[in-house]
């Protein structure tokens, strides 16, 4: 009721008085915003060389214009490209379907636990592998897991058979997929952790009063609580679903090859970073920004028709 | 990956006779405006005036090294000014190992200042970060008086000619005599140093030191009951390959498929060749699908390690030092760089397998690439260019000098200690003079290794084996736009197919097509801008 | 102490509980074994190091020169200061500057509120080019200083709209009531949303202090003199100059350090998360059920 009345009471002011009321606000927004303008906004000013064939010791206003040539590395459709697109949307499936929930899910695991202590130990030794660079993470791996490895070592010394995981085409994408959940599931818990510390304990009380089970005080007090959440991550996770991890897949890239590993940011990175060509990788950022704005624009408006928060309030 | 950009884009050494009498031939790109051919073929390369203090144990010629049983005692001390002119002087540089302690916390780097006669500050950047901090920097306009400068660096003659001071009135021909050291660098190396018509940069010499074969642990072998191994030809490699593996303890011959080392084998030449002013890729060869088949053949046999694919270039180094590994295919300096690392002991030894044809005979093997990287200096600079290349000579002082030693092996008692006449680092030592100051010059490596008399003996003797029949790049010093430009990326396809061939996941037949789209896709225009630069630095003679 | 609650709600039956045992003995035994293997390397002797082909689990003899190394020169040492620096008080001035944006952008009838929203998301999605951020740095001056560390990436759009969420989340009425007592913004946001947001904070501020600890590329890019690098670009010149990445792209001498030093620079980065998680734990992990007590 208070809120409608105020909105209507706003809409009657000019936008003059309406900015002079929200002086304080305004004041509390300033330095973040001019941070976010200066250091953000400014800097993509110099995405115009998209349209040039940009060489650092000429400059950006020395650099000629070169249309949209630039572009062509994701427009000609050349298979190599498509490939890579091909690549990129299988994994972004399987990250939304195993590596996104996995937190959420350990989240309410840890969280339904009766022992405070061992809730807290599990959760201080998963969260560590988020420290770890690619680099280490992916050496561990085959350390552990690889033709030369531990476990491989052990199988052949035993005259078992070996299993071959690491380089194996057919399972890479379950490969890279795997490694990001053991990298950053326990870390990504923490954010699930502090919105549910955020419920309110009292529902949870009376739901027991009501004699309500788990498993139904799961679905009717965790969940709802929990859901604000889980959306707005999911949305902004759409916004960047072009991006699938860069680093973590060059460095395997070899031995697997590229039919199943080259992504759009590997195969940006292949064919113009590699040669120089700053324009095209300023090029592929736009469209994928753009694609984003898109995802979320679009995602958003999913979320209101549900009722939801989404990103922003409509 | 054993065909690494690094070979690729780094070029070999061009006619060793051509240097030996000195004659300038150069050549750039003929279509671009400033820098054609011709205009570089008008540069007299500065002349080579051989450092004649020095006397090695084991004498090297124009492509085998000099050799060092010991370093010289009571080294000459062969420069008296100091370099510097009092002002800092700025440097931008890779670095290839963990970053040394700052300036005001290394006495080497204190020590250094004092000699030069001018602080030197330093810009470092981990290898694989360079070209963004490069790039950057250049973009930005505020570029160091000295910089390293990649030979991979995209339109390299228009950049130097923004960006850098021409040289040529100081360097070219006798005038380089000013500066004894720079003009005890072989004249081949400055032809990569041409473009725009001019000289544009001091040289960091690889070349011979950079040559590439099979090392294997002699020590490991000789526990085997082989001693100075010859396989005849590949069948017989191949079975000397099995012999040094037993899987079931971990143990595999090789690190990695040593795919260089088989299209040696196969007669295929280094990079580019040329014949008659036409130019033909390595890519092109027939040779290539039984070197690849050869390849595929020794993954099969079990022989490779399992994770080559997929290992860091430390992880091999591990598995050679720890015997998981008896073959490794690596060059000279990954030779001492190896017994730096040893942990097995006294007994660890190294040696390098020649090439024999694939089918019997004698193969020819490839020439390493010739330079590091060019060193430029700013035109915005306020030194003067004589002090800049005062500091540049002083940093290619040769081994044998008292600068040298300064220079590898810092100071006495602190960075290295003395056995004999020997400088043998020590921990600090290590730690502190990796400051990167090879890369603004310096001179041809010498074959030594403090205390092990042994190895340059063993270096030398492959390099005398195989000099006759080194096989050298015919690109070196032809500057190619689109293989700057476009060169990587095409390669790279390549490269990938390889290894989906050698580990059997591709037929060897994918090959051929490959190599049609290779053309296509820009090796065609390579080839022509290749072509036409020899042509016009021919045509000019 | 949490009796109250676990009183009406049924214990769930024991397979239930054993497969909720097991789970997380599998995950934490997956995160554990590497670990070791990370801790036992750093210690063991490089000869057991090299024979076993990198990764020790068991090592034979247990020596500490991997550290005494990494320590030498005092390079680490310095660095160390640098990323402590950087991140208290990078950290502070982020979680200050973005829980005031956020709490702006949380308030329902603020007139700027939904463009300055679009304004932050859409910088979540278009990234700039290094060149040109290099070029702002340099213009408002921040080259060869220690605070191009923090001010460039003071402000996450990823961590306000995450913070504007939480504090949107908290129940109207408190807030609502604390305007109708005459409570001013700026007493609204210090004295109820801020101690109601202890959680969000504590994660926030994690995510925050992480990010400065790991960030090396602004220092890479904007200073010069090494004696200005954080922690991780010098630890990262240990493991990186290794990967097939760099040492194609440029022709160098490749020297890659020893696994053993590899893994103690992994420990020493962690070290100083692992001393202070525990006391921001204490806000977010608390869960429903101490919480409950308070309550």
């Amino acid at each position: 009721m208070l809120q409608r009345s105020k909105t209507r009471q706003q809409q009657q002011l000019s936008l003059g008085q309406r900015l002079l009321r929200d002086k304080v606000l305004l004041l509390f927004a300033l330095p973040g915003t001019a941070l976010i303008v200066a250091f953000h906004y400014v800097p993509l000013l110099g995405n115009v060389i998209a349209f040039k064939d940009y060489q650092p010791f000429l400059g950006i206003g020395g650099s000629d214009w070169s249309g949209w040539e630039n572009f062509a590395v994701i427009f000609n459709g050349d298979p190599a490209f498509l490939r890579a697109l091909k690549n990129t949307l299988i994994l972004t499936c399987l990250q939304s379907i195993f590596v996104f929930p996995a937190p959420i899910l350990l989240a309410l695991l840890l969280n339904s636990l009766f022992s405070e202590r061992i809730k807290r130990i599990a959760q201080s030794i998963l969260y560590l592998p988020h420290f770890m660079s690619w680099v280490i993470v992916v050496a561990l791996f085959q350390q552990m897991l690889g033709g030369g490895g531990l476990l491989n070592n052990y199988l052949r010394s035993h005259d078992l058979a070996t299993l071959d995981i690491i380089g194996n085409s057919e399972l890479f994408h379950v490969l890279l997929t795997s490694q990001i959940i053991w990298k950053d599931t326990g870390w990504a818990t923490i954010l699930f952790l502090a919105a549910l510390s955020q419920i309110d304990s009292q529902l949870y009380e009376a739901a027991s009063v009501d004699g309500a089970s788990r498993m139904r005080q799961l679905w009717h007090v965790t969940m709802p609580g929990l859901r604000g959440i889980i959306i707005l991550l999911f949305i902004l996770r759409l916004g960047d679903s072009l991006t699938v991890g860069f680093e973590q897949i060059i460095l395997q890239q070899q031995a697997v090859g590229r039919d199943v590993s080259e992504v759009l940011d590997t195969y940006v990175y292949n064919n113009g970073v590699i040669g120089g060509a700053w324009g095209v990788a300023a090029a592929v950022g736009l469209v994928k920004g753009i694609v984003g704005v898109v995802l979320v624009l679009a995602a958003n408006k999913v979320a209101h028709i549900f009722g939801e928060q989404g990103v922003y309030s409509r | 990956m054993p065909v690494s950009r690094r070979s690729f884009l780094g070029g070999g050494l061009a006619a060793a006779a051509v240097a030996v009498t000195g004659t300038p031939l150069l050549a750039g790109c003929a279509s671009d405006k400033k820098n054609s051919a011709a205009a570089n073929l008008a540069v007299k390369l500065p002349t080579y005036v051989k450092y004649g203090e020095i006397k090695p144990d084991l004498p090297g010629t124009d492509v085998v090294l000099d050799g060092f049983l010991k370093y010289p005692a009571n080294p000459v001390k062969a420069i008296t000014d100091k370099p510097g002119d009092g002002q800092p002087i700025t440097f931008m540089t890779n670095i290839p190992g963990a970053i040394p302690p700052a300036e005001d916390k290394n006495q080497f780097w204190q020590a250094l200042n004092d000699r030069l006669g001018s602080e030197l500050q330093i810009s470092m950047a981990s290898n694989d970060e360079y070209p963004d901090k490069f790039a950057t920097r250049v973009a930005g306009g505020d570029l160091p008086d000295i910089i390293n400068i990649p030979t991979t660096t995209v339109q390299l003659p228009a950049l130097l000619k923004a960006k850098a001071m021409d040289l040529t009135e100081q360097l070219s021909g006798d005038a380089v005599k000013k500066y004894p050291f720079l003009a005890n660098i072989p004249t081949v190396y400055w032809k990569g140093c041409v473009f725009n018509g001019g000289i544009y940069g001091v040289p960091v010499p690889r070349g011979m030191s950079r040559t590439t074969l099979p090392l294997y642990r002699a020590d490991l072998l000789a526990a085997k009951g082989i001693s100075n191994p010859a396989p005849k030809n590949f069948e017989d490699f191949l079975a000397l390959c099995q012999e040094m593996t037993a899987a079931r303890e971990n143990r595999w011959a090789w690190t990695r498929v040593p795919l260089a080392y088989l299209r040696q084998m196969a007669d295929v030449p280094n990079q580019w060749k040329e014949e008659g002013g036409k130019f033909t890729s390595f890519y092109e060869a027939e040779g290539n699908a039984d070197a690849l088949e050869a390849g595929r053949k020794m993954v099969e046999a079990g022989v490779i390690n399992p994770d080559s694919f997929s290992a860091k270039a430390s992880q091999r180094k591990q598995w050679f030092n720890g015997g998981i590994a008896s073959f490794d295919i690596d060059s000279f300096v990954a030779w001492n760089q190896y017994y730096s690392d040893n942990t097995a002991g006294d007994a660890f030894s190294v040696n390098m397998l020649d090439v024999p044809g694939l089918n019997g005979g004698q193969a020819k093997p490839w020439m390493g690439a010739a330079l590091n990287n060019v060193t430029a200096f700013s035109k915005d600079s306020k030194h003067s260019v004589d002090t800049l290349l005062k500091i540049a000579n002083w940093m290619a002082a040769p081994f044998g000098t008292e600068e040298y030693l300064f220079r590898k092996y810092g100071l006495e008692g602190r960075h290295y200690a003395l056995q004999g006449s020997d400088p043998v680092p020590t921990k600090t030592g290590i730690v502190e003079t990796g400051i990167g100051t090879q890369y603004i010059s310096d001179s041809a490596l010498a074959l030594y290794w403090p205390g092990k008399p042994d190895v340059p003996q063993k270096q030398h003797a492959i390099q005398e084996k195989i000099a006759s029949r080194l096989q050298y790049d015919a690109s070196y010093g032809l500057y190619s736009e689109t293989m700057s430009k476009d060169g990587a990326r095409i390669n790279g396809v390549l490269t990938d197919l390889e290894n989906q061939i050698l580990q059997g996941k591709k037929p060897v037949s994918d090959w051929a097509p490959a190599v049609k789209t290779w053309l296509s896709s820009g090796g065609e225009k390579i080839r022509g801008e290749l072509q036409d630069a020899f042509a016009a630095a021919a045509g000019g003679k | 102490m949490s009796q109250k609650i676990v009183q009406g709600v049924p214990m769930p039956g024991w397979p239930m509980r054993a497969f909720k045992g097991l789970v997380l003995l599998v995950f934490c035994a997956a995160v554990i074994i590497p670990f070791v293997g990370v801790i036992s390397t750093s210690v063991a002797p490089n000869k057991q190091i090299n024979e076993s082909g990198g990764l020790v689990l068991f090592p034979k003899s247990v020596n500490f020169a991997a550290y005494e190394s990494l320590f030498a020169g005092g390079v680490v040492t310095r660095a160390l200061f640098v990323s402590i620096f950087v991140t208290v008080v990078g950290t502070l001035l982020s979680l200050t500057v973005s829980c005031l944006l956020a709490y702006a952008l949380s308030r329902p009838g603020f007139s700027a509120g939904r463009p300055i929203l679009l304004v932050v998301l859409f910088s979540m999605l278009f990234s700039p080019g290094i060149i040109p951020t290099y070029l702002v740095v340099k213009g408002v001056g921040l080259l060869d200083s220690i605070w191009a560390l923090i001010v460039p990436t003071m402000v996450s759009a990823f961590n306000v709209i995450v913070l504007r969420a939480f504090f949107m989340n908290l129940p109207n009425e408190i807030t609502e009531s604390a305007r109708i007592d005459g409570a001013g913004e700026l007493k609204t946001f210090g004295y109820i949303v801020l101690p109601l947001s202890k959680a969000v904070l504590s994660v926030i501020g994690l995510f925050y202090a992480v990010a400065y600890w790991n960030a090396f590329f602004s220092a890479l890019l904007y200073l010069n003199d090494s004696k200005l690098w954080p922690l991780q670009l010098v630890l990262r010149t240990y493991v990186i100059n290794d990967t097939q990445l760099g040492s194609a792209e440029l022709g160098t001498e490749l020297l890659p350090p020893q696994a053993s030093i590899q893994m103690a620079i992994l420990v020493v980065s962690i070290v100083p998360i692992l001393i202070i998680y525990p006391f921001l734990q204490r806000h977010f992990a608390k869960g429903v059920l101490t919480g409950a007590v308070k309550g």
